[in-house]
C-alpha cells in the first residue's frame, strides 16, 4: 500500500477530537497526516490544500443551518482553483450522512460512530467492509453449558414428587388440543405444504377437532372477526420490502464486550406485514431475538386458522403461512420465539412452531391456568404434551411467571415455574427460568421496592440460582409497571432493568418498546428503537461490571426460597396438582389469581 | 432546435432550484422535447437533509433521460432502464445514465465536480436530449460553468432582508452579463498562472493561479504600470479585486478571467461587480475566456425558520410580491416566482434560447 498524505481540517471552532482519533489510526497505518488548527476560514483551508498538496482532505464540522453552505463553498473553491479532482474529499461530523455528502460535493460523508477503519478505507480508496462479527450474528443456544442440577435438596425432592403426581394423573388423559396437535404432528407435512402440494388428509382430520369458529372457517369459509387474507398486491409488496431490506440489513450487537444477555423484542401488531417491518427494525437496531404475540382470543379458540391472514387488532394469528412468512423474513442470526404458554392451542402451537423452524417457545402450566384463563386440568394435560413436542423439536422454552402481575407473590409464581421446569427436565426439555422484573402488586403492597427497583429483582435471580443451575431470562418485558407514557422515562426504566439483568448474569432479557404500555394500539417503530438504543447505551455504560447483591437482597432471596419450598410442600400435601391450582396453593383468589375456565370439561380419559 | 444545457444554481439551500427544474421539466415534457436531467447535488428527496422540512419531489415522465447515482434508483418510484454506467463515483455510488420507462418519483444525485459534469452532459445530449438541465446544490456554482447558461434561484432562505437579496442578485447579474467573451492574445500561454502582458503582447510578470491575498499580487506590482492586459485563470478574492483597483494599471487595461464563476465564488459579488464597474469607468475592459450568461432569476419567499424551543425548523415567508419587484428592479434578465406565477415565463425563455441560431 502506498503511504498517503492526509490533511485533517477541523472546520469546527472547537471540536477536533474525532479527527485526532482518526489521525492516530491513519498514522499507525503508515500514512502521513497533517492536522490544521481549528477555526480557519474556508479560503485559508483552500490555500493550505494548495500549499501541502495532499492526497486526501478530511473535514470535520458539526452541521447546522448555514454550515452546509460553508462546506459547499469550500468544495466550490477547491473545484475553482483546480485541485478538487486531485484529492479525495471527506466530511465527518454530527448529522453528516452520505446523501448530504453527495449534496455538498464531497466524495464521502461520515456520521457519528465512524470507525478509524472506515476512515482508513476511505483514505486508501477501497471499499469499506465491516468486520464480519459486527454485521453477522450467529444464533446462540443459551441453555448450553447449564447442568440443570438442583442445588437445593428439599426443593428437588418436592418437585420430583409433584412431577410424579402430575404424570400419573395425566397418564390416560387427553384433550381436543392434544388431539389436534397429534394430527398436526402426524398428517401435516411442512415440506409438502411449502411445495404447495395438497394436505387434504390433514384438513379432513383436523376441522372436526376444532371449535365452532375455526370449523366455520374450514367448512364454510367464514373468517374470524376482523381478519382477512392479504391481497396478491400486498404479498408482492411484502416480498419486495423483505428483499430490499435484506440487501441493506446490518445487525449490530447491543452487548459490547459481554457475551450476554441476548436481547429479545416482542412483535404482534395483528398484521404480519407490519410485524415483519417491526422485526426488521428490531434486527437493524440490535435485537438478538423476536417473540411472536398472538391475539388473546386465539387462546380461547379451539383450533388454529390457515392462510396468510391479517388481523385488525393486537396479536398476530398463528397460522402456518403467517409463521412461514415471518420465518422467511428473519435474518439468519435472529432467534425466533413462538409462544405456546397458554390457551387451547398450546401443544399444537409447539408442533407448528417446531415444523416451521422456530428456535424457542414459551410454556408455563401454572401461569396458563391461573393468569391466562385456561382451565387447570386442560392446561396441565396440554402443557405436558407441549413440553414433549418442544423437546422433540429441540425448542428450549422460557417458563414465564406473569401471574405476578395479577398479584401472586414471587415465591408462589416461582414454585409454579419450577414445577413446569422439573416436568420439562423429566420429559427431556430445556427450560429457561423467567423471573419477572417488575413493580408487581406484591412489592407495591409490601414495600420491597420503596427505595429501589434493584434489590428485590436481584433477590429473585439469587434465589433461583441457589435452587438450580439453569439459564435465566428476566422478562417479559423487563420493567413491567415501572414505565410511564413518557418515552424518555420509559426507555430509561427499560434500560436500567436490562442492565440490572446483565449485571446479575442473566442469559437473555425481553424488552418492551417505550410506548408499549400506553400506545393505545400497535406499538410504533420509533418507540421500539428508543428502548433498543437505551439498552445499548446502558450496556455501554456498565460494560462488564457485575452487581453484587446487597444484604437486603440476600435476605429477600432467602425468604423467596423458603416460600417456594413451603408452597411446594403444600402441593405435595394436597396430592393433586390440579386441585392445588384450584385451591390457590400456587396463587389464590385473594392474591389475584383465578383458575381459568376456557376448555372446562374438555379433558377426557383415553 | 439547438441543443442547450442550463444550470440552475441557488444562492443558498431551499431557494427553489428543484421547483424551477420541475417547472421546466413539465413544460418541455408537455411539448415532447427530449429532456436530460442531472444534479450536482442531491435532489428529489422527501425531506431536507439539514432542516428535515418537506422538499419538492421530482416526478419524471416516460422517456426523460437522467444521470444519477445508482443507489438513488431504488429510492424513487420511477422505473429507469440503465443505458450506461458513466464511471463517475459519488458517495451514493456510480453515476448511471438511464431512460425513464415507468413514470414516477426520481432521486437525483449526479456528478459533483466540474471535471465529471461535462462528459455527463455530453452523454445526455448524445442520447438525444435536446435540453439538459443541471440542478444545482445549495450555493454551489462552480460546476455550472459547464453549462450554456444559468438560472439563478434566490430568496429568503439566502437572506431574509429583501433589499440585500435584490442587491446580491443584481451583482451576480452584472458579473455574468456585463463583461463579454475575450480570447487571450496570441502568444499568451497562461499555463495555470496569473499573467500580465504589455501592449505588444509580451509577458511582463506572473504569479499564482488563484489570488486569495494581497501578497499573491506582489510579483505583479512593479510591472502593472506597463501592463496592457491581465489574466487570472483561478479564483480571485474580493480583497485582491480591491487591491487590483489600487494598483497602477493604465486606464484602458483589459482584465480577463476564466469565467464569471471565478469571481462569484470569491464570496462577495458586490466587490466583483464594483470591480467591473470601476474598470469600465476607467475605459478598461473586463472579459471572460468562457462566458456564462445569466438567463433568468427565480425568487422564493420561503425560508426555514429555526425554532430554539423545539430545536427544529418551521416554514416561514417574506413578502413575495415585494421580493419579486425589488429583484426585478436590479437585474437585467427576467425574474419570476415559479410557485406564484407558474413556470411558463421561465420555460418560454429557455425555449426561445433553444430556437436561436
Amino acid at each position: 500500500m502506498t503511504a498517503r498524505k492526509i490533511l485533517l481540517v477541523p472546520l469546527d471552532p472547537v471540536h477536533d477530537v474525532g479527527l485526532k482519533m482518526i489521525r492516530r489510526g491513519l498514522a499507525e497505518a503508515g500514512h502521513e497526516t497533517m492536522l490544521l488548527p481549528p477555526d480557519l476560514s474556508v479560503e485559508e483551508v483552500v490555500q493550505e490544500v494548495m500549499r501541502t498538496a495532499p492526497d486526501t482532505v478530511l473535514i470535520s464540522r458539526t452541521l447546522g443551518y448555514g454550515v452546509a453552505e460553508v462546506l459547499a463553498r469550500l468544495v466550490d473553491l477547491l473545484d475553482a482553483v483546480g485541485v478538487r479532482d486531485r484529492i479525495r474529499l471527506g466530511v465527518g461530523g454530527m448529522a453528516v450522512r452520505p446523501e448530504l455528502a453527495a449534496e455538498l460535493g464531497f466524495d464521502g460523508g461520515f456520521g457519528p460512530g465512524t470507525t478509524v477503519a472506515e476512515a482508513l478505507a476511505f483514505v486508501e480508496d477501497r471499499e469499506y467492509r465491516q468486520v464480519q462479527g459486527d454485521s453477522r450474528k450467529e444464533k446462540q443456544d443459551f441453555t448450553a453449558g447449564y447442568s440443570y442440577e438442583y442445588r437445593h435438596r428439599g426443593i428437588r425432592e418436592k418437585l420430583a414428587a409433584i412431577t410424579d403426581m402430575i404424570l400419573t394423573w395425566a397418564e390416560n388423559k387427553t384433550s381436543p388440543g392434544v388431539e389436534r396437535a397429534a394430527v398436526r404432528e402426524e398428517l401435516w407435512d411442512v415440506d409438502r405444504w411449502r411445495n404447495y402440494e395438497p394436505v387434504n388428509d390433514f384438513f379432513n382430520a383436523y376441522a372436526g377437532l376444532c371449535g365452532e369458529t375455526a370449523r366455520n372457517f374450514y367448512e364454510k369459509g367464514i373468517f374470524p372477526p376482523k381478519t382477512r387474507r392479504f391481497t396478491r398486491k400486498e404479498v408482492a409488496a411484502l416480498e419486495d420490502y423483505v428483499s430490499r431490506t435484506a440487501e441493506r440489513m446490518m445487525a449490530p450487537r447491543l452487548q459490547r464486550g459481554r457475551p450476554k444477555p441476548l436481547v429479545f423484542n416482542q412483535y404482534g401488531t395483528g398484521c404480519p406485514f407490519m410485524d415483519i417491518g417491526h422485526i426488521k427494525v428490531s434486527e437493524g437496531w440490535g435485537a438478538d431475538g423476536v417473540i411472536h404475540f398472538d391475539p388473546s382470543w386465539g387462546a380461547r379458540t379451539e383450533g388454529l386458522f390457515d392462510g396468510f391472514l391479517t388481523h385488525e387488532e393486537d396479536g398476530t394469528l398463528i397460522t402456518p403461512a403467517n409463521l412461514n412468512r415471518i420465518k422467511k423474513s428473519l435474518e439468519p442470526g435472529t432467534l425466533w420465539q413462538v409462544r405456546a404458554h397458554r390457551g387451547l392451542n398450546t401443544p399444537e402451537t409447539a408442533v407448528l412452531a417446531g415444523k416451521i423452524g422456530a428456535d424457542l417457545t414459551k410454556i408455563n402450566i401454572c401461569y396458563g391456568a391461573l393468569g391466562a384463563g385456561t382451565e387447570p386440568a386442560r392446561m396441565t394435560v396440554d402443557g405436558i404434551w407441549t413440553i414433549r413436542y418442544a423437546a422433540k423439536y429441540n425448542l428450549p422454552f422460557d417458563v414465564v411467571t406473569n401471574e405476578e402481575l395479577c398479584g401472586v407473590p414471587a415465591y408462589k409464581a416461582f414454585a409454579g415455574m419450577l414445577i413446569t421446569v422439573d416436568l420439562a427436565l423429566r420429559l427431556g426439555g430445556r427450560p429457561v427460568l423467567q423471573p419477572l422484573f417488575c413493580y408487581s402488586p406484591e412489592v407495591m403492597i409490601g414495600g420491597q421496592m420503596e427505595d429501589n427497583y434493584v434489590d428485590f429483582n436481584a433477590a429473585k435471580v439469587v434465589a433461583l440460582k441457589q435452587i438450580i443451575d439453569a439459564p435465566v431470562w428476566p422478562g417479559a418485558p423487563v420493567g413491567f409497571l415501572t414505565q410511564t407514557e413518557d418515552r424518555v422515562q420509559s426507555s430509561a426504566a427499560t434500560a436500567f432493568h436490562a442492565c440490572a439483568a446483565a449485571m446479575l448474569g442473566a442469559d437473555a432479557v425481553t424488552i418492551a418498546s417505550s410506548d408499549e404500555a400506553y400506545s393505545g394500539g400497535p406499538i410504533s417503530v420509533p418507540a421500539k428503537i428508543d428502548t433498543l438504543q437505551a439498552v445499548k447505551a446502558g450496556f455501554r455504560f456498565f460494560g462488564r461490571l457485575e452487581l453484587t447483591p446487597t444484604r437486603q437482597a440476600e435476605l429477600w432471596s432467602e425468604e423467596i426460597i423458603a416460600g417456594i419450598e413451603d408452597t411446594l410442600a403444600r402441593v405435595v400435601e394436597k396430592g393433586d396438582f390440579v386441585q392445588a391450582l384450584y385451591d390457590g396453593v400456587l396463587g389464590s383468589r385473594e392474591d389475584g389469581a383465578y383458575p381459568g375456565r376456557n376448555g372446562r370439561g374438555t379433558v377426557i380419559e383415553k | 432546435m439547438k441543443k442547450l444545457t442550463v444550470g440552475i444554481m441557488g444562492t443558498a439551500k431551499n431557494t427553489g432550484k428543484t421547483t424551477s427544474t420541475i417547472a421546466l421539466l413539465n413544460y418541455f415534457c408537455d411539448r415532447a422535447v427530449s429532456v436530460g436531467l442531472t444534479s450536482i447535488g442531491f435532489d428529489g428527496e422527501r425531506l431536507d437533509n439539514v432542516t428535515g422540512l418537506p422538499k419538492p419531489r421530482l416526478f419524471v415522465r416516460r422517456n426523460v433521460l437522467a444521470a444519477t447515482a445508482e443507489t438513488c434508483l431504488a429510492a424513487g418510484s420511477a422505473g429507469i432502464r440503465v443505458i450506461e454506467r458513466l464511471g463517475v463515483g459519488t458517495p451514493l455510488g456510480e453515476v448511471i445514465c438511464g431512460r425513464v420507462e415507468r413514470e414516477g418519483l426520481l432521486v437525483l444525485a449526479g456528478p459533483n465536480q466540474s471535471k465529471y459534469l461535462r462528459p455527463v452532459i455530453d452523454f445526455l445530449h448524445r442520447q438525444g436530449a435536446a435540453l439538459v438541465m443541471v440542478d444545482g446544490a445549495l450555493n454551489r456554482i462552480v460546476p455550472v460553468v459547464e453549462t450554456d447558461g444559468l438560472i439563478l434561484a434566490t430568496g429568503a432562505s439566502y437572506k431574509q432582508n429583501i433589499a440585500e437579496i435584490a442587491r446580491d442578485a443584481g451583482h451576480i447579474s452584472a458579473i455574468c452579463n456585463r463583461p463579454g467573451q475575450i480570447p487571450l492574445p496570441a502568444g499568451i500561454a497562461a499555463a495555470g498562472r496569473t499573467v500580465l502582458w504589455d501592449r505588444p503582447g509580451h509577458v511582463l510578470a506572473d504569479t499564482v493561479g488563484s489570488l486569495f491575498q494581497a501578497e499573491d499580487l506582489r510579483p505583479l506590482m512593479n510591472r502593472a504600470r506597463s501592463a496592457g492586459g491581465f489574466f487570472c485563470p483561478g479564483v480571485v478574492s474580493p480583497g485582491c479585486l480591491k487591491e487590483m483597483l489600487q494598483m497602477p494599471f493604465p486606464r484602458k487595461s483589459t482584465f480577463i478571467f476564466a469565467d464569471p464563476v471565478k469571481l462569484i465564488v470569491g464570496g462577495d459579488p458586490a466587490a466583483a461587480a464594483h470591480f467591473i464597474t470601476a474598470v469600465n469607468g476607467r475605459g478598461g475592459t473586463v472579459g471572460y475566456l468562457r462566458p456564462l450568461p445569466l438567463l433568468a432569476v427565480t425568487v422564493n419567499p420561503f425560508y426555514p425558520r429555526y425554532r430554539y424551543e423545539t430545536r427544529d425548523y418551521q416554514p416561514a415567508y417574506v413578502d413575495g410580491e415585494e421580493l419579486l419587484h425589488r429583484v426585478s428592479s436590479l437585474v437585467d434578465v427576467p425574474v419570476c416566482d415559479v410557485v406564484a406565477q407558474g413556470g411558463e415565463k421561465l420555460s418560454r425563455l429557455v425555449e426561445a434560447m433553444m430556437q436561436k441560431d
